[in-house]
C-alpha cells in the first residue's frame, strides 16, 4: 500500500487522502480578460513533472501540499498549507 | 502483417504521431476515402501497445448530448461492416448493454438518456429490475443489500471487440496503401514556422510535412507542449483486470456506476473489468492492490458467486481526461496542427468515427461536422460539451 | 472462555469541539488541562468528573466527557466566547473496543499500524475505519489497550455492524448499549 506522509498525522496510506490538483494562482478576477479567466478555469499543465499539489487528510480534514513527481509517484517535499502565501511565489514556475 | 520501412523518407504529406486505433484509422481513411496514401503513422512504442491495447472494448452510443449520440451512433454504425472492410475478423460481439441504476436520481438520468438517444435514432430503453434479472439470471438485485438495483438503461446495439484486432485491422490496410507505419519512433520535437507546421523532429530524424495529427492519448500534454498549446487535459491512469476462463454465463455488458463497475465475458470467456478513475494524475501504468481489492468487492456485490474466481491479470492505461468528459478534436490555432485527443475512459468505441471524421479534417483543412462539438476552442467560449452523465461510471 | 475482547457502545457521553488562534487560551482559562502537542489527548478533572480533551492539529480541540459533567456543560453551554475562538459542531456516536486481539480486529477494517503506537505519548489518531473518519483515543488498561472511537452518529450502525462480526470472530463480544 502506497504510503503518503501528511505534515500532521505522519505516515498514512494514500487512501486515507484525497487529491486536490495542482497549487494554481487565480488572475484577478476583476482586471483579467475573459480569454485569461478560461485559461485559468479550464487548462491546466498536464504534462508530467514535479508538482507543488493540494492534498487533503479526509480523516482529519487537514489540507496540505505536496511536492510530488508525477511520472515516478514519489513525494519529494509536504508543506502546510500556509505555503500558497508564504514561499510558493518564490518557486511556481512562471 | 505490415511492411517493415527501414528508412524515414525526408517528408510526407501526413504524419501521424500515434500508431494506436486512432492514428492507423485516420491514415486507413486518409489513403482509403482522400486519395492520400504519403502518409507516415509514428510510434515510440509499438502498435496498438497503449490504449487501444488497454482498454475493456465496450462500443456503445447511449450518449447523453446531441452532439454524442450523433458522433457515436455514426462509429457503431462503422463498426458494423469493418470486419467485412479488413477481412479480418474483429470478433465484434452485439451483447446488449446494462447501465445499472441504484438511485432514483440514476434512473432519472436513464430515463433522460432514453429519450435523447430515441430521438436520434439510437436503440436504448429504461428498464426494470425485473427486466434486468431476466437477462442476467445470475445477478443479485440487492446487491448484498445496500445498493439495490432499481432498472437500468438497456442498450440493445452494444458489443465488444477484439481490440488488438482493430488495430492491426486498420494498420494492415493503411499499409497495404502505401502508408508507412514506423514503430520505436519517438517525436522528440515540432517545427513551427510563422504559425505553421513545418515537420517533426524524432529519434530517428527530421521529417518534413505540413500536417501533423497527435493522437496519442496519455501523451498529449506533451505532444502539446512542443508547439505551445494550452488544453485542459490531465492524465490519471485508469485500471484494468481480468478473470481466468469461466463458463459461458454472462451475455450482456454490465455497467453499475454506483458500484464503479463494468464487466463483459470474452468470446474465451474471462471476465474483462474496469472501475472508476485511479484518484490521483499519474503518468505511470502501475497496477495498484487497492483497486483490484475494491472493484472485486463491488463485482462480488453483484455476482456473490463470483468469489472463488481467480484474477488473471491487472494493467492500466493514462486516460487523458476532460473536464467535460467529452473529446477534444480537429484543428488547432497553430495551422497544420490536428488533434485527437480528451479520450479519457471512452475512446475505443469511437475509433472508426475519429479516423473518419479526422481524416476528412486533414484532407480539407476544416472540421468535419460531427466534430463541432468536441472542438479545442469550446473551453475559451465556455461552451462545454457534458457528457459526464453518460460516463460509464462515477469518476 | 472469557471474552475479553469487546466491542461496546459508550452511552451518555457529550463532546463538543472548540478551534481558533485564541481557542487555547480560552480554553484554560475555562480550567481544562490542554495537550500541548497536536494530535495527543489530556485528561482534566477526576472520576465522573473526567473529560478528555484531543488536540487536533494545532488549534482545534474536542472535549468529551460524561453528560453532566460540569465542565463540559459549562464550556459547551457557554454561548459568550471572545473572538478568535470559534465552536465546532461535534455529535460523536461514542463507542469502546478492548481487549485481546484488538489489533487484530483493527487491521480488517483500517490501515492504520495500532500495534506500532507509543502509548505513553498519549496520542489521537485521526484514520478512516471502512471509510468512515474517525478519531480514536488509545488508552492503556488492565486488559492490554482499549480504544475509544468517535465517529459521526450517522455512520454509528455501519461501523458497528460492520466491526461486530469481526469481533465475534476473534472469540470477543458486542455488549449492545442504547446509543441512538
Amino acid at each position: 500500500m502506497k504510503l503518503l506522509v501528511c505534515p500532521l498525522n505522519g505516515p498514512r496510506p494514500v487512501t486515507e487522502f484525497a487529491y486536490g490538483g495542482e497549487v494554481r494562482v487565480s488572475p484577478d478576477p476583476d482586471a483579467c480578460s475573459d480569454a485569461e479567466w478560461g485559461n485559468y478555469v479550464f487548462n491546466r499543465s498536464g504534462s508530467p513533472g514535479q508538482k507543488y499539489e493540494w492534498w487533503c487528510h479526509a480523516a482529519s480534514g487537514f489540507w496540505f501540499i505536496a511536492l510530488r513527481d508525477t511520472t515516478t509517484d514519489l513525494v519529494i517535499a509536504t508543506y502546510p498549507a500556509e505555503f500558497v502565501q508564504t514561499g510558493f511565489s518564490r518557486v511556481r514556475p512562471q | 502483417m505490415f511492411t517493415r520501412h527501414d528508412t524515414l523518407k525526408p517528408g510526407y504529406d501526413v504524419v501521424i504521431i500515434g500508431a494506436g486505433g486512432h492514428g492507423l484509422a485516420a491514415a486507413y481513411y486518409l489513403a482509403r476515402d482522400h486519395g492520400i496514401q504519403n502518409v507516415a503513422v509514428l510510434d515510440k512504442g509499438y502498435l496498438g501497445g497503449g490504449n487501444t491495447g488497454r482498454n475493456t472494448t465496450i462500443i456503445r452510443s447511449n450518449y447523453l448530448t446531441p452532439e454524442g449520440v450523433k458522433f457515436y451512433d455514426e462509429s457503431v454504425r462503422l463498426w458494423q461492416d469493418l470486419a467485412e472492410d479488413f477481412d479480418l475478423n474483429l470478433f465484434y460481439s452485439t451483447r446488449g448493454h446494462f447501465t445499472l441504476a441504484h438511485t432514483d436520481s440514476a434512473m432519472r438520468t436513464m430515463r433522460w438518456r432514453a429519450e435523447v438517444n430515441k430521438h436520434f435514432g439510437v436503440r436504448s430503453e429504461a428498464v426494470d429490475a425485473a427486466f434486468v434479472k431476466r437477462a442476467i439470471p445470475s445477478i443479485d438485485l440487492s446487491c448484498g443489500g445496500h445498493a439495490p438495483i432499481l432498472g437500468a438503461l438497456f442498450h440493445a446495439p452494444g458489443a465488444i471487440a477484439r481490440h488488438d484486432a482493430v488495430a492491426w485491422g486498420y494498420g494492415r490496410g493503411a499499409d497495404r496503401r502505401g502508408v508507412e507505419i514506423h514503430q520505436q519512433t519517438e517525436v522528440t520535437g515540432i517545427r513551427v514556422q510563422a504559425g505553421r507546421v513545418a515537420g517533426v523532429e524524432t529519434t530517428r530524424g527530421f521529417i518534413g510535412t505540413s500536417r501533423v495529427l497527435c493522437a496519442v492519448a496519455g501523451f498529449t500534454p506533451r505532444i502539446l507542449d512542443m508547439v505551445g498549446l494550452s488544453t485542459p487535459i490531465y492524465v490519471h491512469p485508469l485500471q484494468a483486470m481480468v478473470s481466468e476462463p469461466i463458463k459461458a454465463w454472462l451475455d450482456p455488458i454490465v455497467v453499475s456506476g454506483s458500484l464503479h463497475v463494468y464487466v463483459s465475458q470474452t468470446a474465451r470467456g474471462e471476465l474483462v473489468m474496469g472501475a472508476s478513475l485511479d484518484p490521483y494524475e499519474l503518468h505511470s501504468t502501475r497496477s495498484t492492490l487497492d483497486f483490484a481489492e475494491n472493484l472485486s468487492a463491488h463485482m462480488l456485490d453483484m455476482f456473490p458467486f463470483l468469489c472463488e474466481v481467480k484474477v488473471n491479470r491487472q494493467w492500466a492505461g493514462l486516460a487523458d481526461m476532460t473536464p467535460d468528459f467529452a473529446p477534444i478534436m480537429g484543428v488547432t490555432p497553430v495551422d497544420g496542427f490536428y488533434i485527437d485527443a480528451g479520450w479519457g475512459t471512452w475512446g475505443f468505441k469511437a475509433t472508426p468515427v475519429c479516423g473518419k471524421t479526422m481524416s476528412h479534417t486533414l484532407a480539407t483543412g476544416r472540421n468535419h461536422e460531427l466534430i463541432e462539438g468536441f472542438t479545442i476552442d469550446r473551453f475559451a467560449r465556455y461552451q462545454l460539451t457534458g457528457e459526464k452523465g453518460a460516463a460509464s461510471v462515477g469518476h | 472462555m472469557t471474552h475479553d475482547l469487546v466491542l461496546q457502545v459508550l452511552d451518555k457521553r457529550g463532546c463538543c469541539g472548540f478551534k481558533g488562534p485564541r481557542a487555547v487560551e480560552w480554553l484554560r482559562d475555562q480550567g481544562l488541562l490542554l495537550p500541548t502537542q497536536p494530535n495527543s489527548w489530556a485528561i482534566s478533572g477526576k472520576n465522573l468528573e473526567e473529560v478528555i480533551v484531543a488536540r487536533l492539529g494545532a488549534s482545534e480541540f474536542f472535549i468529551e466527557g460524561m453528560v453532566g459533567t460540569e465542565i463540559l456543560e459549562r464550556v459547551a453551554s457557554n454561548t459568550v466566547k471572545p473572538s478568535g475562538v470559534y465552536p465546532v459542531l461535534r455529535e460523536d456516536c461514542a463507542f469502546v473496543i478492548s481487549g485481546t486481539n484488538v489489533d487484530e480486529v483493527l487491521a480488517q477494517v483500517c490501515s492504520f499500524n495500532f500495534a506500532d503506537l507509543a502509548l505513553a505519548a498519549n496520542p489521537v489518531i485521526m484514520t478512516l475505519v471502512m471509510d468512515v473518519a474517525v478519531l480514536i483515543v488509545p488508552q492503556e488498561s488492565s486488559v492490554g489497550c482499549r480504544y475509544r472511537v468517535w465517529c459521526d452518529p450517522t455512520f454509528a450502525r455501519y461501523i458497528l455492524d460492520g466491526l461486530e462480526p469481526i469481533v465475534i470472530e476473534y472469540g470477543g463480544v458486542h455488549r449492545e448499549t442504547y446509543y441512538e
